[in-house]
């Protein structure tokens, strides 16, 4: 490397810039690509986290307005994570009923419109215990890291995960827009498109 | 004709026990077909193509619920009985008191058979008979109840919602026996259609459309017309391994009956998935049709129209049983005219089933034609799906040239009236996991209007078809499918509704449309027309947008992404501009 | 010693690849004998004309030094003696290459020739698909009742011709047995045809020849050809449903089978378990190995795949089950019935 520079009288102070510049670019790449990239190969044991299912589903309580907690999704800002999500999306059949996040049996994931909330907390209970009104309960048939994937990849649906994170255009037939180039919605809380008569 | 109009009383007449014989003929209409032949044809003549423009809204009512209403109404006597999509309320209205509630059952289905029903919430009618009404409930019952009280009378279950099954049809009587089929070929289901004894609710026979023979009630008395239907275990041998087992073929669509011959007649759905490499062969015996015996359920002959379908395309469109004199100079026919999701609008003899004609009644590319010889559908090699594929510009699209709406038949014109959709599609064949409970498609689709017929734009029409000649004779465009029902009438008025929520009645022998009312929300319903206790013609419909290309509005989906509801959501992207939910019902009568 | 050493381990090396059921040179197909052959006789034609080259070099090399050592007066350029007779040399030695190369050509023409795909009306069809990282196998028949599916285990019969078709519907991957074929690749939306006739009875290890991704190493396969007869009844077998569970112990296992994960990603023929995101398990119990030709098939081992398949493999798309160890003990029961 160092053959390479020109004899001249700033050739030490060009050297050491060189060598600095070198080293910040290194770092940055690696402290960038940390959290993104990194794969966790061990599998989660299915279904035995405390926290997620003391999840409130609204937060309206007695007592007056309180803060609730949230619980963070692991993968949130993971990008192989999310496209794991994406695939056990497609594999574990949710694209037959919810499309490419348009909906069909099950309602659009892609829109502002969440009748069972938005969190990540929400998400992961809504496809653990299931929902009244047609969602199956796939608790036991996913490992715990497999529905924090899925919960990942569905918040990227209508862009809620960094844009770094979110996957890229799929290999299939075209249908809705890569999650990297979606716009941000804004989760609003919606009532299930049922009949107006029946119990929610 | 005359000789056609008086058949169709016939019909009329024997089939069905009139609650009141002293009732004028075609005063009531007790089964959501109005009678077993199917038809759809009033003789009531009050409201003719003259005074038609007058019609005005008599009463209206809400059904309190907002998914879509693909039901007919029945009349019978001076009630009106009406089934809602899921929870699946039945409503006693008394025509006396302009439609008062005289009484509503609630079957309280089990909600989460709303995350089995592929295509929205839909019930398609109910039937009455010998003092009860038939209904269906989403999660796979058959119930009876007293049309007096209101009371339940007997429930059957039929169906089980953990591997997708349910119940969306109109059931229809025989000779007092309620028969009912299954849906869910989207889910992987196996196809069956069963006879309940209308008084007790048991299971009298039950013949299931794929497996070996005795499951099929196919035996010694089984004659099908064409040699790829003769042999044994058609069922099994067609499909590999125990695809069979999960192979479709359900009987979500019409039921229709000849009381001469005493055969009944019903379609059978598209074979499980949609991805067709998982179930290589002909997958018997999906996408045709059975004539069986309703005493027994043993089957008598089978057609199929899709050999190894490949694009969704059900047979389970209604066959109307109508005697034609196809060419001039020779006796009548007895024949079944059959408008089939492939395209192609078939007429066949009820007695053998043999294929006498099939023309193409919408552009098709999917297929070349059907050989007349050995009955098979030829396909198109050009189109021919394969997974991680796309394959462009298939027509019919996959809810076909006609799907489930159901058409009308007038024995004064001698045409028949088709409500359809003109819709081409972009298909590719994905990766399929049967996991029971979830929906087994195996393929992702996105609709369009058909780019060169009519090519501007437009997804639906209301087609005037003359089936001896084999061609349309005129013809409506409509923005969206026409996903409605439609009625024909003695006063040569039809009428039928739009997703954009406007109810039509139309010169059945020019075409002009004579008369439109904007009613609250798309209809997706089934019309019809009846006498009322004052000895008026009225015609009622259901409004309600919703079924399969109504999802869009009905289930607040997003179509930005095209493919969703099964391929429909790019093309409905405009539907919540024309329509919101609603649910009522409408009765009109001239003033 | 490292230069004592080092011909030794090349000559290990050589050796090792000369394993008989997986190696180039231990041919046992039709097809692998056509191309065994090919590459033995440019071996000896080629390394014959090596050390010739070798040699010719060395011998000028220590010739041109003796001839520095008695040094002449440089002679008159338009006289050199010897440049007609290099020019002459030169020349037969081209011809000589040429005609050599073309031999060469023609070899390889007629080894082409046995193994391109030949239209045989009585060849076995198989469909492979790559998967990451397994295999998925379909057997083809006319009749499409006798149609049946299998995982990362071949078993075929000497003397027929099978014709393979490759696909695969995610990456590109490359199925190698060498002792029966060279490698093809299986390319996304290209299928490909690749055909070979076995000659004599044995099992035959291959693997995935492409990089596919982080468990590429571990996607092996294994092919077994018998005896036309031995053949029919494995394919008999192999057509079957699953045999249903007998005792209790099988019958919960069959239960968490169908309660846990497993029911997301495998079918078993005469359940209700009928996905394919994983290998299909009707008959796991009859193969020699578990998770594409990675481990033995063992009870110990089929335990610590499932339980832990992150440590065999891992990025592999099978998820740790953490079953209790009665529930595993049962499951393991019910697999193990599945022949």
């Amino acid at each position: 490397m160092f053959s390479l520079y020109p004899k001249s009288l700033h050739r030490s102070r060009v050297r050491m810039g060189g060598r600095w510049c070198v080293v910040a670019v290194a770092t940055t790449m690696l402290l960038c690509g940390c959290t993104r990239e990194k794969r966790k190969f061990s599998g989660g044991e299915p279904n035995s986290n405390a926290a997620v299912s003391s999840v409130r589903l609204i937060d309206l309580q007695p007592g007056g307005a309180q803060p609730v907690s949230h619980v963070d999704n692991p993968f949130e800002h993971n990008a192989y994570a999310t496209s794991e999500g994406k695939r056990l999306y497609s594999s574990y059949n949710c694209a037959s009923c919810h499309a490419h996040g348009g909906g069909d049996i099950g309602p659009a994931l892609m829109d502002d419109k969440w009748i069972y909330g938005a969190s990540p907390e929400n998400i992961y209970a809504s496809i653990m215990e299931g929902r009244p009104n047609g969602m199956p309960s796939f608790r036991g048939h996913l490992t715990e890291d497999q529905a924090w994937k899925i919960v990942a990849y569905v918040r990227s649906m209508s862009a809620q995960v960094p844009q770094g994170v979110a996957p890229n255009r799929s290999d299939e037939m075209k249908s809705s827009p890569a999650e990297n180039s979606k716009k941000k919605e804004n989760p609003a809380p919606a009532a299930p498109p049922t009949s107006g008569e029946q119990p929610q | 004709m005359v000789f056609a109009l008086s058949l169709a009383l016939c019909h009329a007449l024997k089939a069905q026990a009139q609650p009141n014989p002293a009732r004028p003929p075609d005063a009531d209409w007790p089964i959501a077909a109005k009678d077993d032949s199917n038809m759809r044809y009033s003789t009531l003549n009050q409201i003719t193509a003259d005074n038609v423009h007058s019609l005005q809204v008599a009463w209206t009512f809400g059904t309190g619920v907002n998914r879509g209403h693909e039901g007919a109404p029945i009349v019978v006597g001076s009630t009106m009985y009406i089934i809602t999509p899921y929870p699946n309320y039945l409503y006693a209205l008394d025509l006396k008191q302009s439609g008062q509630i005289k009484w509503r059952f609630e079957p309280k289905p089990d909600a989460a058979s709303q995350g089995e029903a592929c295509c929205d919430h839909v019930a398609r009618g109910c039937a009455y008979d010998d003092g009860k009404v038939y209904i269906n409930t989403l999660d796979g019952q058959t119930i009876a109840v007293d049309a007096e009280s209101g009371h339940e009378v007997w429930r059957t279950k039929l169906g089980d919602i953990h591997i997708g099954e349910t119940i969306t049809m109109a059931p229809i009587v025989i000779d007092g026996k309620v028969i009912v089929g299954n849906s869910g070929s989207q889910l992987g289901v196996r196809g069956w259609i069963a006879a309940l004894d209308g008084k007790t609710g048991k299971v009298v026979w039950r013949a299931y459309n794929t497996g070996p023979d005795s499951d099929c009630l196919i035996g010694p008395d089984f004659h099908p017309y064409y040699a790829d239907d003769k042999g044994k275990d058609l069922g099994v041998t067609t499909w590999p391994g125990e695809q069979w087992k999960i192979g479709g073929a359900t009987v979500w669509g019409w039921i229709s009956y000849d009381p001469q011959l005493h055969l009944l007649f019903h379609g059978t759905g598209d074979p499980a998935s949609w991805n067709s490499e998982v179930r290589k062969g002909p997958n018997k015996w999906s996408s045709g049709i059975f004539a069986r015996d309703p005493d027994t359920g043993q089957a008598k002959w089978f057609y199929q129209y899709t050999v190894h379908d490949l694009y969704g395309h059900d047979g389970i469109n209604e066959s109307i049983v109508v005697d034609l004199v196809l060419k001039p100079g020779e006796p009548k026919q007895k024949v079944l005219l059959h408008a089939d999701r492939n395209g192609y609008l078939y007429v066949l003899n009820r007695e053998t089933g043999q294929v006498i004609s099939a023309n193409p009644f919408v552009r098709i590319t999917a297929y070349k034609g059907v050989d007349l010889k050995t009955g098979h559908i030829q396909f198109n090699p050009d189109k021919k799906p394969e997974v991680g594929k796309t394959i462009r510009d298939i027509a019919p699209a996959a809810p076909g040239g006609k799907d489930w709406q159901p058409s009308a038949f007038s024995p004064r014109t001698g045409y028949m009236y088709l409500p359809h959709q003109t819709l081409s599609m972009d298909f590719e064949e994905i990766p399929v996991n049967y996991i029971a409970g979830t929906p087994y498609v195996g393929a992702d689709a996105k609709f369009y209007p058909d780019p060169q017929e009519p090519g501007d734009g437009s997804m639906g029409a209301f087609t005037a078809w003359d089936p001896v000649a084999g061609k349309a004779v005129w013809n409506i465009k409509e923005r969206f499918p026409v996903w409605c029902g439609t009625v024909a009438t003695a006063g040569d008025v039809v009428f039928y509704g739009t997703m954009d929520a406007w109810f039509k009645a139309v010169d059945a022998r020019s075409g002009k449309v004579l008369w439109k009312f904007k009613v609250d929300s798309g209809i997706v319903g089934q019309p019809i027309t009846y006498l009322g206790p004052d000895g008026k013609q009225y015609v009622a419909i259901l409004s309600g947008v919703g079924g399969w290309p109504g999802s869009v509005v009905s289930n607040d989906l997003d179509p930005d992404d095209p493919v969703s509801d099964h391929g429909f959501g790019g093309a409905m992207r405009d539907l919540p501009k024309y329509t919101a939910k609603g649910g009522a019902l409408y009765v009109f009568a001239l003033p | 010693m490292m230069r004592c050493i080092s011909p030794f381990l090349l000559a290990a090396l050589l050796v090792s690849g000369c394993a008989s059921n997986h190696s180039a040179v231990a041919p046992a197909s039709r097809e692998a004998h056509a191309i065994s052959s090919l590459w033995w006789q440019f071996f000896w034609v080629l390394g014959i004309i090596y050390i010739l080259v070798v040699a010719t070099v060395l011998i000028c090399r220590f010739k041109s030094r003796r001839d520095r050592a008695n040094i002449n007066l440089p002679q008159p350029a338009d006289s050199i003696p010897g440049e007609s007779k290099t020019h002459r040399v030169i020349a037969i030695l081209t011809g000589v290459s040429v005609v050599i190369l073309l031999g060469l050509l023609v070899d390889d023409l007629f080894a082409s020739r046995v193994l391109a795909p030949k239209n045989d009306p009585g060849a076995l069809n198989l469909t492979v698909t790559g998967h990451q990282w397994w295999w998925e196998i379909e057997y083809g028949d006319q009749d499409p009742s006798k149609v049946f599916q299998t995982a990362n285990e071949i078993h075929i019969p000497v003397g027929r011709t099978i014709s393979f078709t490759l696909r695969s519907p995610d990456v590109i991957h490359s199925l190698w047995v060498p002792s029966l074929h060279g490698k093809k690749d299986l390319v996304p939306g290209h299928p490909a045809t690749l055909v070979l006739r076995a000659e004599k009875p044995g099992i035959y290890w291959g693997q995935c020849a492409e990089f596919c991704g982080a468990q590429h190493a571990n996607m092996g396969l294994l092919i077994k050809a018998e005896s036309a007869s031995d053949f029919a009844v494995w394919e008999d077998a192999a057509r079957k449903s699953a045999v249903a569970p007998m005792t209790d112990q099988q019958k919960h296992g069959q239960q968490i089978f169908l309660n846990s994960t497993c029911v997301m990603c495998h079918a078993v023929s005469g359940t209700i378990a009928g996905s394919h995101n994983g290998p299909e398990l009707t008959h796991l119990a009859s193969r020699q190995t578990i998770a594409a030709g990675t481990l033995p098939n063992t009870r110990e081992n089929l335990a610590l795949w499932i339980q832990e398949p992150q440590l065999v493999k891992p990025g592999a798309r099978m998820p740790g089950t953490g079953l209790q160890p009665n529930d595993l003990a049962d499951l393991l029961d019910y697999l193990q019935t599945l022949k």
